[in-house]
């Protein structure tokens, strides 16, 4: 496995097509991002954002076309330099917020301190609580916590405000305008009308066919 | 072979022909190898008329090992160049191999109440083909139970692979169990001293058995082809538009 | 390596805090024991050369139905995701599931032992011989039960299939296990042939049940 270096940040999208199942749920999809670029997809419950997102993360294996970051095709090599949140927050319910983010600190070999990226995220006060007793908008911040401490140059974000408060919101919009002001990439996934982030702000709309 | 047959047209233009010589063929080795076995070959002479058995089960047993060996190798195939085509054939051999090792341990059922006195005993070659149908059992039940086909196969691979390479390690295992309480088992003729009259049934029933599963496979794979073409209407993929914000 | 011991401590300490779920094996397995012995009734004559089959039927189901929430939980919750972004090898996850599941799951068994052996009145030889076996075969045990733990995540009521899966894999552990603690009695660890099979038996399952369980744990998340 192998990290991207930080100076080749660029995602390359060619003629991707993803289904789920039976259904071909996006296809013939092209589009590239540099550093700085923020990309939200916006289309209805079932159109298959998520999918396509799990595709340009590496995790979902395309039907035919590539992805490409940082020079390598993320279905060959896995790459560590993304960062994913996706619906599922993947925090275990009976370690405190500080011991869920310790492991990950340790997973991904970081130098970021866990306590640093709590207070970035709001989350300072819930430190020794067990995650089973966060709300559903606070572990979505412990998810973001998570995705500090990763340090990758690009983020793929599935809904991150669902269930998040208004001040919740904001600390993400913050966050990815930080991000993308130092040379990341975003993309977002959101019901939320898009916002400009950063200089070079895009929305991938996907419309037409649903699936259930 | 494995390369020209990896085109589903050619595969379908292949297997439109070879199912019926296939079929043909194994009905008329089998039908003469029941001739031959069941009427026209000398009596044992200890167990009489009994042994006749002998030619329905041995093939049978040899047929469901072949079918498992070549399940295995298709699911190789399959996982390496991840080919639908190979998925299908581990899958089609998968029932009637099972189907075999099943009429395999019922004639030795039969044959073993004639000559040991008992339906079942704990032998080394019964106990081996038993754990090879709880094989057969648990691939088909992997194919059953996972409703994304796509990782059904994979999984289901994974399985016979594991499950092939350990084959000779739990039939070396057995054999060495069963030499701990030794049991009367029936003294099966060694193959190269078998008298022709012996050997020509045996043979013309294994031959019959193999086509027969090749037909079966064939027709099998023939039918998920041309289902999977009525399924192929997939709603459109979602158009996507772009624009800068 | 830093991670792969990062993972052994996070599961034992949700096993810890699980409120005593982990050591429900042990319970299965006392239970198991009990139930063989009055169904066999209960006299030491009859139950004594019995023993060490049923002790190690007792160890195979106890575990066999462990297998079934150890990859399920991380690939349920996303975490297996970030895992596999984090650039670990599927392999190293598998490893350090399998060593924290040795610990959490065959551990207790093997200390419970002592007091198994009590129930059924056996020679202190027989006891080493179990341990000596139950040492070497784990490996062999965990592997396997890995591999179709991770073949069956998502699948909803796995466990009977789990063990359908499994049993034929372990066949030759159970007999060479069971014939290994007998004949440990009259000879020294090393000439014990079903020691040197088992020992192999367990290097090739790591070899085979490892890899494979990574190859299905991917297979899963595509």
């Amino acid at each position: 496995m192998t990290t991207a270096t930080k100076t080749s940040s660029q995602l390359v999208v060619t003629d991707l097509a993803v289904s789920r199942g039976d259904n071909l749920l996006i296809d013939g999809l092209s589009f590239s991002m540099d550093a700085g670029d923020t990309l939200w997809v916006a289309g209805s419950n079932g159109i298959g954002k998520t999918s396509l997102l799990k595709c340009i993360a590496g995790l979902l294996r395309p039907d035919s076309g590539h992805v490409v970051w940082g020079e390598q095709d993320v279905h060959k090599y896995i790459s560590s330099d993304t960062g994913y949140q996706g619906h599922h927050d993947g925090h275990k319910p009976n370690l405190t917020v500080l011991e869920n983010l310790r492991f990950w600190q340790s997973v991904f070999a970081s130098p970021i301190a866990p306590e640093y990226a709590l207070e970035q995220v709001g989350l300072s006060a819930q430190i020794n609580l067990r995650a089973k007793g966060l709300s559903a908008g606070q572990s979505r911040r412990l998810s973001l916590a998570r995705l500090l401490i990763k340090r990758a140059s690009l983020w793929i974000l599935d809904e991150p405000a669902a269930a998040m408060d208004a001040k919740g919101r904001s600390v993400i919009h913050a966050l990815v305008g930080e991000h993308v002001a130092s040379g990341g990439c975003a993309l977002i996934a959101s019901h939320t009308p898009p916002e400009k982030i950063g200089n070079n702000t895009r929305v991938l709309t996907l419309s037409g066919a649903e699936h259930e | 072979m494995i390369s020209f047959l990896a085109n589903p047209l050619r595969f379908k233009k292949f297997a439109n022909v070879a199912a019926p010589i296939f079929g043909l063929l194994a009905l008329f080795l089998i039908g003469s190898g029941l001739y031959f076995g069941l009427y026209n070959s000398p009596e044992d002479q200890l167990q009489g008329h009994s042994v006749r058995i002998m030619y329905v089960h041995v093939p049978a047993v040899w047929t469901g090992m072949a079918a498992y060996a070549g399940m295995a190798f298709a699911s190789l195939l399959a996982y390496i160049w991840r080919h639908p085509l190979s998925d299908e054939l581990a899958r089609a051999l998968a029932l009637p191999g099972a189907a075999f090792t099943a009429l395999g341990l019922i004639t030795g059922a039969l044959w073993g109440k004639t000559s040991w006195g008992t339906y079942w005993q704990w032998d080394g070659r019964m106990t081996s083909t038993l754990i090879l149908l709880f094989l057969f059992i648990g691939y088909m039940a992997v194919w059953a139970g996972i409703d994304d086909k796509r990782r059904a196969a994979r999984i289901a691979g994974l399985v016979a692979m594991v499950g092939s390479i350990n084959l000779p390690i739990i039939k070396f295992s057995v054999d060495w169990w069963n030499t701990l309480h030794q049991t009367s088992s029936v003294s099966m003729p060694d193959a190269p001293g078998l008298p022709g009259s012996i050997l020509l049934p045996l043979m013309l029933m294994t031959f019959g058995y193999t086509f027969f599963l090749g037909w079966l496979v064939l027709s099998k794979m023939l039918n998920k082809i041309a289902s999977a073409k009525t399924r192929r209407k997939r709603p459109a993929a979602a158009t996507t538009t772009l624009e800068k914000l | 390596m830093n991670s792969i011991g990062g993972l052994i401590v996070r599961d034992i300490r949700i096993a810890l805090r699980s409120g005593g779920a982990w050591l429900l094996g042990l319970v299965f397995f006392a239970v198991f024991l009990s139930m063989s012995a009055i169904a066999l009734g209960g006299e030491f004559k009859t139950l004594r050369p019995l023993a060490p089959a049923l002790i190690w039927l007792a160890v195979v189901f106890s575990l066999l139905f462990s297998f079934e929430h150890l990859f399920s939980d991380d690939a349920e919750d996303g975490s297996l995701e970030h895992i596999k972004l984090s650039g670990m090898s599927m392999n190293a996850y598998v490893l350090a599931k399998v060593c924290a599941h040795w610990l959490l799951a065959i551990l207790p068994l093997i200390i419970a032992l002592p007091l198994a052996v009590l129930l059924f009145d056996l020679p202190t030889d027989i006891l080493l011989g179990l341990f000596v076996s139950m040492v070497i075969a784990s490996p062999a045990l965990v592997c396997y039960g890995a591999f179709s733990g991770a073949c069956l995540v998502g699948f909803k009521g796995g466990g009977f299939l789990l063990v359908l899966l499994t049993i034929p894999l372990v066949i030759p552990v159970l007999i060479f296990s069971v014939s290994g603690a007998v004949s440990f009695q009259n000879a020294s660890l090393f000439q014990v042939l079903e020691f040197q099979a088992l020992a192999g038996i367990s290097l090739i399952a790591a070899a085979i049940g490892i890899p494979a369980a990574a190859a299905a744990l991917n297979t899963v998340m595509e």
